[in-house]
């Protein structure tokens, strides 16, 4: 063979085969990015979108303008339903659900910030975990889609062929975001595979105090001072956006499952959860100068019928409101957006410098209340942490 | 720009390839000028700020060689040493400010116990590369060894894109030859092929091998960085991973630099021959970065001496060659400490070979075996040094080795081990889960690389009848392929398209050649 042959050749099957194995991927589209070609069988459930959200979702909120967006950890992208009627305003605005697994509150912050800065925004939801800010990629970055990665890579060409081999099976995530978790995992559906589920979550929040019983709240240990200015800048930069961008802004602290907000109330204390609160509440207050229609700062903390299920609750877990507890599934979310966005009052509060002492004092009531009439919190709490020790330290999910 | 990113692949090569053989026709000349202006552009990719500290430091040391030259042409070969010696401490200075500022301010602070803010300085790409190559041309010129000064020629000698940002270190004796023959500028469908196939291999080397062994080496030393202690397995896992890394990166990387450069009809030393095949820390030397190798050899041991005076004076030559050798690599202790380390290894190897050609000791059955074995357990002790971020982690992983934090052994293993578990629990050896070693991946490459470094012919070696690189006098020749020996045939093409095709897919996870930080 010549060396000109051979040369030629080889370049142009190289060049052939490299363009082949992009276009593969670009049909297949396996973590829903391009959407030229979506027919079921082939390619409409995409098993492999979750895990790949970073390489995506940032750069879809650019691509597809949706209106009403979603910001915050899995928490977010599991339990809030995007395509909810109130958030959507039965369907009028673009909805897309920007959660991302194990997001830490600072990567928080920097979705939620380039987001508000679409121009398309009308509506954003912030999961908030923390009220700070640090360094964030510029916009361009968040906003530019590895197309090397999403064409032409190893990963995407895994994801392609897992993509065709699994349709017909359980639906992943949804074209605006949500993802199902281990909700439909065949693995996961009896009661004992389902505590060692929330026994894995819950070793993270395990403390030596973990035992005791947690002695009553004490409302005086709960800090109002005044905020500095320079404090909770994350939560400031986020409210003076959105007012700056007439966007409305919600900040919802995560719904929290019962057998969670005792091991806090053990490990941090019983004002743990009202003292970050109040800094959300008055920076909010602080902000917009009392209440603005625009921000919200909403709270889903408490003992209600959304945060108590049982895990030894008998039901596969398909069927059930919460897969782990910190993990709550998309019908808890709806309640929580039926409250915030069609005015349903039976769960979750907007919380106000006004009314925060009152939102305290009714939580206390509802905890003993609920406390008193489920014999079954502490049994399946200490049933719970001994299975989260018995862990090994390095187990798999 | 990295080789192995799309647009240098698909953008930067082609353009910058068909540009050059498109000029050709017109112009040497212009040829020569459109490939160093690539080279710039390629360079300013990086931080196009730098572009003019480069250009700066090329100016300067043109004008520094030519009156170098003439000075000794004019007043003989004592002509033109000051010049030297000052234009020497300009290109150390720039190269001391800024790799090595930060490194003498932080010991000085920990020395004086007073810490202040640091100054923020960047280390310019490839700087200790187009430093070190400039070194070599000004003292050419004063040895009369650089003839042809010629400031196009000389600008692409230095900023020649596929050597500038990690090597081979350029002899301005090899390249400007080659600039000037017409032949560079015809185009030559053997160059192309040839290019080609040290360019996928490389690709393949970097992107597939290296990066993989990356994902082992890292994770074990980050732990260790963070004080866990490793296991002996854990550790060496991590020490012999992070030495196909090394090995595979720099070998891919300087697959690639000939490739490139090759297409171009430009033929770079050969840099790497299979190193791990050494029978000593000397054959080593020969066989890892050879243009360094014989950098620090032609103008720091033998500037200093070299083997002329005693023993003593010579093992000394040898040690601080080393360090400077070790220091070139990096700012920082660990660095000091892995020149020293080899310093020490060549200075018991020469001593080794001193006292046996004394004795007349015969090589003993399986002795080249067993040389070749100690080399590469010493090289990968020392590779400790090299990767880890600090001493105090070198010294984790290096207990670790040494089975100071104890022998544990996967948990899988444990059925197959029964009939002597008493006796490895006796013996302190224990059965767990392993977090920084992984049983079956991890195990199966580093067999596989091993039987490759030590088995199969390297690139040049199957490219060997194609003149894939130059050679230098001192530091071996290329071995035969035996019948793996390259030629452009539907056996190769078919091996080939496979290889550069994965290695084309695996480009995704950005990752730069370890030798770039240098």
């Amino acid at each position: 063979m010549r060396a000109r042959t051979f040369s030629l050749t080889y370049g142009g099957v190289i060049l052939l085969l490299f363009g082949s194995f992009g276009l593969f991927n670009l049909i297949v589209d396996p973590f829903w990015f391009f959407r030229e070609v979506e027919i079921e069988g082939f390619n409409r459930d995409k098993p492999k979108a979750p895990g790949n959200e970073r390489l995506v979702k940032p750069a879809l909120v650019a691509k597809l303008r949706p209106e009403a967006v979603i910001v915050g950890s899995s928490f977010a992208e599991i339990g809030l339903p995007p395509l909810h009627g109130g958030f959507t305003r039965n369907g009028r605005l673009a909805s897309f659900n920007l959660g991302l697994p194990a997001a830490t509150w600072n990567e928080v912050y920097c979705l939620a910030m380039f987001t508000l800065r679409q121009p398309h925004l009308q509506r954003l939801v912030v999961g908030v975990s923390g009220v700070d800010s640090g360094p964030c990629p510029t916009d361009d970055q968040l906003a530019k889609a590895d197309y090397g990665k999403l064409l032409f890579s190893r990963t995407a060409l895994d994801a392609s062929r897992d993509t065709l081999r699994r349709q017909g099976g359980v639906q992943a995530m949804t074209r605006e975001g949500l993802w199902y978790y281990v909700r439909y995992d065949a693995d996961l559906q009896t009661d004992n595979e389902i505590v060692g589920n929330f026994a894995l979550e819950f070793r993270r929040a395990l403390c030596p105090s973990a035992d005791e019983l947690p002695r009553p709240l004490d409302s005086t240990r709960i800090t109002k001072a005044p905020l500095a200015a320079g404090q909770a800048a994350g939560l400031r930069n986020l409210i003076r956006l959105a007012l700056q961008r007439k966007v409305e802004l919600v900040l919802l602290l995560y719904p929290t499952h019962v057998l969670f907000n005792e091991i806090v109330r053990r490990c941090e204390g019983p004002e743990g959860h009202w003292n970050w609160l109040w800094q959300a509440v008055a920076v909010a207050d602080e902000e917009t100068g009392g209440l603005s229609p625009l921000i919200q700062v909403w709270d889903f903390f408490g003992y209600g019928p959304q945060n108590t299920e049982r895990m030894h609750a008998g039901k596969p877990m398909r069927e059930r409101q919460w897969q782990d507890f910190g993990h709550f599934n998309e019908e808890v979310g709806a309640a929580a957006f039926d409250a915030i966005f069609l005015g349903d009052t039976r769960y979750g509060t907007r919380v106000t410098v006004a009314n925060f002492d009152q939102v305290v004092a009714r939580t206390e009531e509802e905890r003993r209340v609920f406390l008193a009439a489920n014999e079954w919190v502490l049994p399946e709490l200490s049933e719970l942490m001994r299975r989260a020790r018995a862990l090994p330290p390095t187990a798999p999910r | 720009m990295l080789f192995n990113s799309f647009p240098f692949i698909f953008a930067f090569l082609p353009v910058v390839l068909v540009g050059f053989f498109v000029l050709a026709r017109v112009s040497d000349r212009l040829a020569a000028g459109w490939l160093a202006l690539a080279s710039l552009v390629f360079y300013g990719w990086w931080d196009a700020r730098y572009v003019a500290l480069l250009l700066a430091s090329i100016g300067t040391n043109f004008a520094l060689g030519s009156s170098i030259a003439r000075q000794r042409e004019s007043r003989g070969p004592q002509g033109g040493r000051a010049l030297l010696a000052v234009a020497i401490v300009v290109n150390l200075a720039l190269l001391a400010y800024f790799k090595y500022t930060l490194f003498f301010l932080a010991n000085l602070q920990a020395l004086t116990g007073h810490a202040g803010p640091l100054p923020d300085i960047v280390l310019p790409l490839g700087i200790s590369f187009f430093t070190f190559t400039q070194i070599a041309f000004l003292v050419d010129a004063q040895r009369g060894l650089a003839r042809e000064y010629n400031f196009t020629h000389y600008t692409l000698f230095v900023t020649w894109f596929p050597h500038l940002i990690a090597g081979p270190i350029l002899h301005h004796r090899e390249m400007m030859p080659q600039f000037r023959q017409r032949a560079t500028y015809t185009l030559s469908w053997e160059n192309i092929a040839v290019g080609l196939t040290m360019f996928s291999v490389g690709l393949f080397k970097k992107t597939v091998i290296a990066d993989d062994m990356a994902g082992f080496a890292t994770p074990a030393f980050s732990a260790a960085a963070a004080g866990t202690p490793l296991t002996l397995l854990e550790a060496w896992g991590a020490a012999l991973a992070y030495t196909f890394q090394i090995y595979f990166d720099f070998s891919g990387y300087t697959d690639m630099a000939l490739g490139a450069s090759r297409m171009f009809g430009i033929v770079l030393p050969l840099n790497f021959n299979s190193p791990y095949k050494a029978r000593s820390i000397i054959d080593f030397w020969r066989r890892w970065h050879i243009t360094l190798s014989r950098f620090l050899r032609d103008y720091v041991y033998i500037a200093l001496g070299g083997n002329r005076k005693t023993s003593a004076r010579r093992f000394a030559n040898l040690l601080a060659t080393m360090l400077i050798g070790g220091l070139w690599h990096g700012a920082a202790w660990t660095f000091v400490v892995w020149g020293g380390l080899h310093g020490i290894y060549l200075i018991v190897n020469h001593g080794w070979r001193s006292l046996r050609s004394r004795l007349g000791l015969a090589s003993l059955p399986g002795g080249r075996a067993l040389a070749t074995l100690t080399t590469f357990v010493a090289v990968v002790v020392a590779w400790v040094f090299f990767r880890a971020p600090d001493l105090a982690t070198a010294g984790n992983v290096i207990a670790g080795m040494a089975g100071q934090h104890g022998i544990v052994l996967p948990l899988h293993w444990q059925p197959s081990a029964e009939g002597v578990a008493a006796w490895l629990a006796n013996h302190g050896v224990k059965f767990a889960e392993m977090a920084h070693f992984n049983r079956v991946a991890q195990s199966n490459w580093l067999c596989f690389l091993l039987a490759i470094c030590w088995l199969s012919p390297n690139t040049q070696q199957m490219l060997a009848a194609y003149r894939p690189a130059l050679m230098t006098a001192g530091y071996g020749e290329l071995g035969s392929a035996g019948y793996l020996t390259w030629q452009p045939s539907v056996v190769w093409l078919s091996a080939l398209v496979p290889l550069g095709l994965v290695a084309l897919v695996s480009i995704h996870r950005y990752s730069e050649f370890i030798y770039f930080r240098f």
